[in-house]
């Protein structure tokens, strides 16, 4: 599978980019009206038919990256400054209309927590409708026909009685391809999915991201995939963009990141997980390594790189300046001084 | 099936409680009917006794308790002493009236109510929110009593509407474009104070039940789904918020006999609730009971109602319900 | 030398379809059985919906079973009377996958490690000390003892769960996949702090999961349920190496995995 270098050809042959986010700073005002910044300095651009991993941990911003690229966020959360262009779009300047229709419609979002972003007492079937009716303007029976396209999709089989079934009488599983059929009802260009495997056990997570692979071969959907769980990215994404308090620390192709990590964080995230366990022996019941310090508090408003205090190769320029992204290879750029000039 | 048979027997036992307990009640107040006569010297103590015999009153609790229930059985709720005459169509002609007013007002003040509280809550800690609030606030606070007399001088005053009745001097000679103008007139007042009395509650719970909706993760991806705004607010979130507004609408359904007592007094409309204050100061045992035992079937009929639609609205309680 | 605890054909029926009394009932245990040697951990692996949850209930005392034997230090406790499991409840401990739900989010987290003193009625004069002490043991420091469960992070209410389940001694703890909803590095810290307690206070573990990657790492045995069944059972590097139930074979399979990093850090 090597889309990797398919898209580096693309790169290279100037191909406009799907989504081009600049600079995007994002940050939440608290109770006293303090802004407590959540994202900044994110870039990184997105091409047709790519899918993009963004890997990131409790704390990291990734859930407030996907809802600020469709202004989803709550009402205390505040876009400061950057740009996000969608098919040339400007979306963080674009009218309410114009966000409704790509919404949905150019970009389909799938939330995290297939049990509560399904209407309780709404037929899953009328719920992919609704998403239908909202952008096409359709008669009945072409959008029930359409739906039924929809859900049988998604659904191998089963589809007819899945579509009159409610939320809670469906398992965790099947919530979860509801909510892809309502991302892809409208056949977008783009899917943006928060922790879309997050409460599935591990075959029906194998199903899902079988099923969004398929999806973009067949639509050539270009994908978002936020996720705390690099394992889930290894046979899916072509980049992978690791996501530390709201900064970008490293950007590249996924088999470069997760076999040879650049950025000090990337690689101590990845030494944290149990090793690989079909050799291991004598590894068995050993301490794992382990991050040391305590995951970042955006509220202190730090100074310099975000990662110093838990950093094994610090260096004292870290402390009081943020590091700026480096390319330290093809498509793959670090932020960390170890590369810059 | 099983679940509404079960519902319907405990109203049933519920109804019989209840005429039991007002029975009892109206029995053991001090005073009967026949007290006032006694003390008129012109008729003569066993004219009374008489009378009283004539009326069973002399007969112990248990066996006036089981007659009067062999009665209902029979579809006649006792005999009015003060009317002279049964219990039965003397409450049916004022209950209609009652009614007339009852579901006219509740039927504008929940059509007030849901776009208001809707609107409201999709502004929630807004100016115009805040506005609807306060305005909301300050009508609860008034008191039913004072908004009704406050119209009643509105009436009076301005001469735009009747002080009271149920319609002019006259009524059957107009034609029917007439009659119903007339109808209208003589409604307006009181259905205004009793709108007026209960759509502040309605609008706070709509807004309250709707807000907390809106925050739901459900409601967010519907947004980021594209679903235009109307659609968000009645098919979305308030199908949601329904559950709680249901049980509402049932209570107000229950009220629908018994919550317009204050105002009928005070606006002389001829409905249950001044038949039934006449009944209790003259202690007109069987009237009272009689009225007391409707408005208890409307109260456990609207609850029953609400049950109804609960299930048929939403799925969740259809699956617990079923499971128990 | 006999195991600390032994399951023998444990069987659960749960109802199925809409309404009670259909006779449709699905077997959530279908005679499972199994046994945990003392200071061991077996890891119980599987599907939702493979029964997983419902052992764990049934041996923690919280369901009844239909029929079969749970025998804990060699007393049979399904046989045992309401107020006898009462007494033993101290002894098996229960640690649930997400914290948020399982504490109480208004409750300091003093409190809550203090609360199974007040239940059980213990330690009556050194409460305050023994909390304390419970709290440093699980790394959750002064300054965090006082804050509000929900101002805990995901991984400090884990920890904390930990002490709550360690408060009253007890000898096993049924962990119900949880480090499941935590990051990878979370994980990893609590998993390592799991391994300490097990060998400074001679603990046992049934780890639950249907993570094979943990489970590997973790487990002295694993068992892997399927539909109610134990499917295939062993040491875990004979499971690992040569898996041989097609239920094994696939769980294997759909494990996600990171291909092994040759970053300078790996372990060192």
């Amino acid at each position: 599978m090597d889309n990797g270098r398919e898209i580096a050809r693309l790169w290279f042959h100037g191909m406009t980019p799907l989504l081009h986010v600049q600079d995007l700073h994002v940050a939440y005002a608290d109770r006293t009206g303090e802004l407590c910044p959540a994202l900044a300095n994110v870039h990184f651009d997105l091409a047709p038919g790519e899918i993009l991993g963004v890997l990131g941990e409790s704390g990291s911003g990734k859930s407030t990256l996907a809802a600020a690229l469709l202004r989803l966020l709550p009402s205390n959360g505040k876009i400061q400054r950057g740009a996000v262009l969608f098919e040339g779009k400007d979306l963080l300047g674009a009218s309410p209309q114009d966000l409704r229709k790509i919404r949905g419609g150019r970009i389909g979002l799938i939330f995290q927590e297939p049990s509560s972003a399904l209407h309780p007492t709404m037929q899953v079937g009328r719920q992919v409708s609704n998403v239908l009716a909202a952008h096409e303007s359709l008669d009945r029976s072409t959008l029930n026909e359409k739906t039924n396209q929809l859900l049988a999709s998604v659904f191998p089989v089963d589809a007819e009685r899945i579509s009159r079934a409610y939320p809670h009488e469906l398992s965790g599983g099947q919530r979860q391809r509801v909510l892809i059929a309502q991302a892809i009802a409208c056949g977008p260009s783009l899917v943006v999915a928060d922790e879309p495997t997050a409460s599935l056990d591990s075959t029906t997570q194998q199903e899902i991201l079988q099923l969004f692979l398929t999806l973009r071969q067949k639509f050539g959907l270009a994908m978002i995939l936020i996720t705390h769980n690099p394992a889930l990215l290894a046979g899916l994404a072509d980049r992978i963009l690791v996501l530390y308090a709201g900064r970008v620390a490293e950007i590249g192709p996924t088999a470069k990141v997760l076999a040879s990590p650049q950025h000090p964080y990337t690689a101590a995230l990845l030494s944290c997980l149990p090793s690989h366990f079909a050799e291991g022996q004598g590894r068995r019941k050993t301490r794992l390594h382990v991050i040391p310090g305590d995951p970042p508090d955006l509220s202190l408003q730090k100074d310099g790189c975000q990662f110093e205090p838990r950093c094994a190769e610090r260096m004292e320029v870290c402390k009081s300046n943020e590091p700026a992204a480096a390319a330290v290879s093809e498509l793959h750029d670090v932020a960390c001084y170890k590369f810059a000039g | 099936m099983r679940y509404f048979l079960r519902r319907a027997f405990h109203a049933v036992f519920l109804l019989f409680g209840v005429s039991l307990l007002t029975f009892l009640f109206s029995a053991l107040t001090p005073g009967n009917y026949f007290d006032e006569m006694r003390l008129n010297p012109q008729i003569s103590p066993e004219t009374v006794a008489a009378l009283r015999a004539q009326y069973q009153l002399d007969r112990p609790l248990p066996v006036r308790y089981a007659h009067w229930l062999n009665a209902v059985a029979h579809g006649e709720l006792g005999f009015s002493f003060a009317y002279n005459s049964p219990v039965g169509p003397l409450l049916w002609v004022r209950a209609r009236n009652t009614l007339l007013l009852t579901v006219t007002a509740t039927l504008f003040a929940w059509l007030l109510a849901l776009p208001l509280g809707v609107w409201s809550a999709s502004r929630f800690g807004r100016a115009p929110d805040r506005v609807l609030s306060w305005a909301t606030a300050t009508l609860l606070v008034i008191p039913d009593l004072v908004l009704a007399l406050g119209l009643l001088i509105l009436a009076v005053r301005t001469g735009w509407f009747p002080t009271g009745g149920l319609v002019s001097v006259g009524f059957e000679t107009m034609s029917p474009l007439h009659k119903i103008r007339d109808l209208a007139f003589h409604m307006a007042l009181p259905v205004t104070a009793l709108v007026l009395a209960t759509l502040p509650m309605l609008v706070r719970h709509v807004r309250a039940s709707v807000a907390e909706v809106l925050q739901a993760p459900f409601l967010r991806a519907a947004v980021g789904h594209g679903i235009p705004n109307r659609k968000l607010l009645y098919g979305y979130a308030l199908r949601a918020a329904a559950n709680p507004l249901i049980s509402l609408f049932g209570f107000s359904v229950g009220t629908l006999l018994s919550g317009s007592l204050l105002v009928e007094v005070v606006m002389s409309w001829p409905g249950l609730g001044p038949l039934l204050l006449e009944a209790i100061l003259a202690r007109d045992l069987y009237l009272v009971i009689g009225g007391v035992l409707l408005s208890m079937i409307f109260l456990v009929a609207g609850n029953l109602f609400a049950d109804v639609l609960l299930f048929w609205a939403d799925p969740r309680i259809r699956i617990a319900a079923s499971a128990k | 030398m006999q195991p600390l605890l032994r399951v023998e054909n444990l069987v659960k029926h749960y109802a199925a379809g809409r309404s009670a009394r259909s006779k449709d009932k699905f077997a959530a245990l279908d005679g499972v059985s199994l046994s945990i040697p003392a200071k061991t951990t077996l890891a119980l692996v599987g599907e939702s919906g493979s029964g997983k949850s419902t052992l764990a209930l049934c041996i923690a005392c919280l369901e009844h079973p239909a029929s079969g034997s749970i025998w804990f230090e060699g007393i049979d406790v399904a046989a045992l009377h309401e107020s006898q499991q009462r007494l033993l409840r101290p002894q098996i401990q229960l640690v649930f996958q997400d914290p948020a739900s399982s504490l109480n989010p208004r409750w300091t987290a003093l409190e809550i490690v203090s609360e199974p003193f007040f239940v059980q009625r213990r330690f009556s004069k050194q409460r305050s000390d023994k909390a304390c002490t419970l709290l440093d043991h699980v790394g959750i420091s002064r300054k965090m003892a006082n804050r509000r469960t929900d101002e805990l992070s995901g991984g400090q209410k884990q920890r904390l769960a930990i002490a709550r389940a360690l408060a009253l001694e007890p000898k096993l703890i049924i962990l119900d996949e949880a480090l499941s909803a935590l990051d990878c590095s979370v994980q990893a810290q609590i998993s390592n702090l799991l391994l300490e307690l097990q060998s400074s206070l001679g603990l046992t573990y049934l780890f639950i999961t249907h993570d094979f990657a943990m489970a590997a790492h973790f487990a002295d045995e694993i068992a892997v349920m399927d539909h109610g069944r134990i499917v295939e059972s062993g040491p875990a590097e004979k499971i690992l190496r040569s898996p041989s139930h097609e239920a094994t074979r696939s769980l294997f399979a759909a494990t996600p995995r990171v291909p092994e990093t040759h970053s300078v850090l790996v372990n060192s």
